[in-house]
């Protein structure tokens, strides 16, 4: 069972949405769809779902010898950017109603509905109607919705947003409750903390393109031998600081410290030697670089690829 | 559970949330209860006006009976040869209601009260057909001249139009227009829930997590059916409230017997086949409309929800002409034939198969509307909080799949 999705374009009338993207999805694990606000995340999700299709390339999704051009309904458990219940009906009418959809059985419902809430600290409140709940907790009450069926594929866009700090570690025990019970999520979010603490693999988009895809351990091992954190005996001048920028990525933490950025063609060779000929280095070591500092790099490097591009 | 049952169990329970969504069963239950407290209030208030099973005593200068049963019991006359003393005590007189003096000059009658009440009415018409009797007996009439004077003088039409039936009477055309009254009144219940419940649904952004369980299809499918079934209920509990109106003012006030000849109820079950298919086609229409629209409080479509209503009226116009080629043309146009075609019923001798055929293509008709319904709800859905123009839903029937 995998989702393979194949030189994927969309275009809404002159924009294009979505640009030649291909990844892969594995069963069973937590992939995160990362990018800035109109990257194209929301067009994906729109596609996986079958709310629209695609203008060019595929999206294959095999299950028990089937093959769908996207996610299918019974399949899916799916909570939306743009979400709301029936705010007048109550907890236990909206998840009944839900669940019917999905052709939950009775007896079922009243176990994993008992189940979820009792997660969620809502079990006092099934009767309540959903307005009188705070925006978080119908938050939460929106997420079971979405997976009370117990679906094969959970998308998920933005589960963390509306959420206070303790409701977003719930959400993401949540989710981890979701894998460990063989469910696949796909889910698009902008806390890089918590997709840090989830994710098996992300994919970045930027402008409706593949910035950075792969497994996040890779991703961050990767990112963490590129940036070097060196500390000299002496303070450094600004004359110095701009020779060494013409070749390098350089950030002054303080007088004699420099975080300095690799790209793939420079060796730390060639810098260490550089360095000697500035000043006395008695510190020289890799620097840890978060998932938020990596996203905030490469779509600042795809932009200014972009940039280049167009210019030339 | 397989794909079909699943899609049905998905109908039924879309259905079911519509129906009971709109259905409050307290709330009907209030209703009849008030109506059931008004009918006990006229009730009592009937009875405390003296109009039902009491009896009235008059004095009268001369022996006087009434002779028509059964109401002429409730008044009782008793002869007094001075009447002055009675009259001047009437306001507290607990013995006599009334008097009715005789003028031997004027040959007139007259009703002295203390005050008026509703009795005193029916008494004069009494009074007036008994005087009316005497009258006839005093002139010592042949029984075939008698005859000649009592009957009404009724005119019979006939009509030379072998299409027409018998006779062309408008009261034929009672069961059809009733029908239709009870229709309008459904109508517009499904109109302002069907507004409501569709794009109160996209205001509570609650669409996007329904179709990620079921198709547009399924869903515009359920909601008709839960609309269908409201209006139903609507239809047969408004005729029950008629009905029972009628029967407690009939039986229970009048007491009568209650007269239903003018239901037609051969057609009957044809007027009620139309009127589902019309209220089929007109909600199908509504939920296409409903579905193009973004913003309730800010679109020009809403509108174009009271164009079903138009067929009502025109029914009311084609009566007069019931061959015209524009009439056999509107009984057949599937949003006109559920108001024209059993109108068209009432007063021409149809074949079988005409009625069948309009209803027929009513329900293909209904079939594509949901269709155009479903397409147009899916590709508003796509178009990101801008609404589609009316030339785009038209494109959409053909373009896009629900």
């Amino acid at each position: 069972m995998s989702l393979i999705i194949n030189n994927l374009v969309k275009r809404h009338q002159n924009v294009v949405a979505v640009n030649k993207l291909s990844f892969e999805v594995q069963a069973g694990e937590i992939f995160a769809l990362l990018g800035p606000n109109g990257a194209g995340k929301s067009s994906l999700v729109k596609m996986l779902v079958g709310f629209s299709s695609p203008n060019s390339g595929s999206i294959e999704l095999t299950d028990d010898g089937h093959t769908y051009k996207s996610i299918p309904a019974h399949l899916l458990g799916y909570l939306p950017e743009d979400r709301g219940l029936y705010p007048e009906k109550t907890l236990k009418q909206n998840l009944q109603f839900f669940a019917a959809l999905h052709g939950v059985k009775d007896s079922e419902f009243t176990q994993r509905c008992a189940y979820w809430l009792g997660k969620f600290n809502l079990t006092e409140r099934l009767n309540d109607p959903l307005k009188s709940l705070s925006k978080g907790n119908q938050q939460k009450i929106q997420l079971i919705t979405a997976i009370l069926h117990k679906p094969k594929w959970v998308i998920l866009d933005e589960p963390f947003s509306g959420l206070d700090p303790i409701n977003q570690e719930l959400v993401v025990e949540f989710l981890a409750q979701l894998r460990k019970q063989g469910m696949t999520v796909i889910l698009s979010a902008h806390q890089m903390a918590m997709v840090e603490k989830l994710a098996d693999r992300v994919l970045l988009l930027n402008q409706g393109e593949s910035v950075l895809y792969g497994k996040l351990s890779d991703i961050l091992a990767n990112a963490q031998s590129k940036i070097i954190h060196v500390a000299f005996k002496e303070a450094l001048t600004s004359q110095t600081i701009s020779q060494l920028n013409e070749t390098y990525c350089v950030e002054h933490i303080q007088d004699h410290q420099l975080a300095i950025t690799l790209t793939e063609q420079q060796s730390l060779n060639q810098l260490l030697s550089q360095l000697l000929t500035i000043g006395e280095v008695c510190e020289f070591k890799n620097q840890a670089q978060s998932l938020h500092a990596i996203y905030l790099h490469a779509v600042a490097e795809h932009n200014a690829q972009r940039v280049q591009g167009t210019t030339l | 559970m397989s794909k079909s049952a699943l899609t049905q169990q998905q109908l039924w329970t879309v259905a079911k949330w519509e129906f009971l969504h709109f259905f409050k069963l307290k709330q009907e239950i209030i209703s009849k209860l008030i109506m059931l407290a008004i009918a006990g209030v006229i009730y009592l208030f009937a009875t405390a006006s003296n109009q039902l099973e009491d009896s009235y005593h008059l004095a009268s200068n001369q022996p006087f009976s009434i002779k028509t049963e059964p109401t002429a019991t409730q008044f009782k006359f008793t002869k007094h040869d001075d009447l002055t003393a009675i009259i001047a005590n009437l306001a507290e007189d607990t013995e006599y209601d009334g008097v009715l003096e005789f003028d031997q000059a004027t040959h007139t009658y007259t009703l002295i009260t203390a005050v008026k009440s509703a009795w005193q009415t029916s008494l004069q018409s009494l009074l007036t057909a008994q005087l009316q009797q005497t009258q006839f007996d005093s002139l010592g009439l042949s029984e075939q001249q008698l005859l000649g004077l009592t009957k009404n003088i009724a005119i019979e039409h006939k009509v030379l139009d072998e299409l027409l039936k018998n006779q062309a009477d408008r009261s034929q055309t009672y069961t059809a227009f009733g029908v239709l009254i009870l229709l309008f009144v459904a109508m517009f219940g499904v109109f302002g829930q069907l507004f409501v419940s569709i794009t109160g649904e996209k205001q509570n952004r609650v669409t996007e997590q329904l179709l990620a369980t079921m198709t547009a299809q399924t869903w515009i499918d359920g909601k008709l059916l839960g609309q269908i079934l409201l209006a139903v209920k609507t239809m047969l509990s408004t005729l029950l409230s008629i009905v029972l109106s009628m029967l407690f003012f009939t039986v229970v006030i009048k007491q009568q017997a209650l007269d239903l000849h003018f239901v037609n109820w051969s057609l009957l079950p044809w007027f009620f086949a139309f009127a589902i298919a019309g209220l089929s086609i007109c909600a199908a229409f509504m939920a296409a409309v409903a579905a193009g629209i973004d913003d309730p409080n800010h679109s020009s479509k809403s509108a174009l929800m009271m164009l079903p209503l138009a067929p009502i009226a025109i029914a009311f116009f084609v009566i007069e002409s019931p061959n015209s080629i524009l009439t056999i043309a509107l009984s057949y146009l599937p949003i006109t034939a559920f108001a024209v075609m059993p109108v068209r019923m009432s007063v021409v001798e149809l074949s079988f198969w005409q009625p069948l055929l309009s209803l027929l293509l009513s329900i293909i008709c209904f079939y594509y509307l949901r269709i155009f319904a479903a397409r147009t709800f899916k590709m508003g859905m796509n178009m990101y909080a801008k609404e589609p123009s009316l030339k785009v839903m038209w494109q959409s029937i053909f373009n896009s799949k629900a």
